[in-house]
């Protein structure tokens, strides 16, 4: 098959998805865990059987985020079989204006760790270094620290 | 920086680029592993708050994606690329690998031996070679001294205690 068919067979299987199963370990990060089953409190006010109606069955969660409010998040960035070594150093330093020995420092922590601790800081900022990390196809997650 | 590709190797480009913009306007993205590369979760263990993140950073990363693929195709003639360009090359080029990869079921070690007895996966391993020496080449370009890079393995670690 000439170079140019072939290119228009693979360009048209792009839009294929591949019929081979996914190893687990590459779909852990897409894993959605199902949420919590229910606690005590919510069946205690939902079955009368089991005491009074509790009044606090709907705890606001953003008191957790109010106690936390001054832990930094930490930027991740996780080691993937196709991002060229020489690519995720020019990343490091084209983004975040790392030195070449910072960057290769961090990019070799990716490859023989399997993720380093890129940057980080309030919410925010955090946020918006993985969209930036994302828009140059690297596999960057978040997490307090 | 001049390019010097063939016209075959030109067209090939434009095809690939075309069939990647077809593949992020296409329907039912949400359990496709090669879209979930190109947009990972933020926050893979906390489904609510990933939710935000997705709604305020999505289509912005879509748009430039977008935006690339299109500079991509105004300038797959060009001899010359501005420093501009060639950042819209390499991003494109290299979300590129992130797709095949994820159809291909790529591995650190995977080499063509993976592929033998199913032609259609061999030629796409191909293309992925292919794109992932002209990653290469554009990141030479851009910064000659990454060349050196990785040539004496890891660094040692910095005594410690």
């Amino acid at each position: 098959m000439q170079f140019g068919q072939r290119v228009a067979s693979i360009a048209m299987s792009l839009l294929q998805k591949s019929g081979t199963p996914i190893p687990v370990d590459r779909l852990r990060a897409h894993s959605v865990r199902p949420l919590d089953p229910p606690r005590e409190p919510i069946l205690g006010a939902l079955d009368p059987a089991r005491g009074s109606v509790k009044t606090d069955v709907f705890e606001d969660p953003v008191i957790d985020e109010a106690v936390d409010a001054d832990r930094p998040w930490v930027v991740v960035v996780w080691n993937d079989p196709v991002n060229l070594m020489t690519y995720v150093t020019w990343v490091f330093q084209t983004l975040f204006g790392y030195s070449r020995e910072k960057a290769e420092r961090l990019m070799w922590d990716v490859h023989t760790k399997g993720k380093a601790a890129v940057s980080g800081g309030p919410r925010e900022r955090a946020e918006a270094d993985v969209a930036r990390l994302h828009a140059y196809g690297l596999w960057a997650t978040m997490e307090r620290n | 920086m001049s390019v010097s590709l063939s016209d075959e190797e030109r067209a090939a480009l434009r095809e690939l680029a075309a069939g990647y913009r077809d593949l992020l306007r296409g329907e039912s993205q949400a359990s496709d592993p090669a879209i979930a590369r190109l947009f990972p979760p933020a926050y893979p263990e906390d489904p609510l708050r990933n939710f935000d993140f997705e709604r305020g950073a999505h289509d912005g990363l879509m748009d430039q994606r977008l935006a690339a693929i299109e500079a991509v195709e105004q300038h797959a003639d060009a001899d010359v690329l501005s420093a501009e360009a060639s950042r819209s090359w390499l991003g494109v080029l290299n979300d590129l690998r992130l797709i095949m990869g994820a159809r291909l079921n790529i591995a650190e070690d995977t080499d063509e031996t993976a592929f033998h007895g199913d032609p259609a996966a061999a030629g796409a391993f191909g293309i992925y070679r292919w794109l992932t020496y002209l990653v290469g080449v554009l990141l030479e370009a851009l910064d000659p001294t990454l060349s050196d890079l990785g040539a004496d393995g890891p660094p040692p670690e910095p005594e410690t205690g």
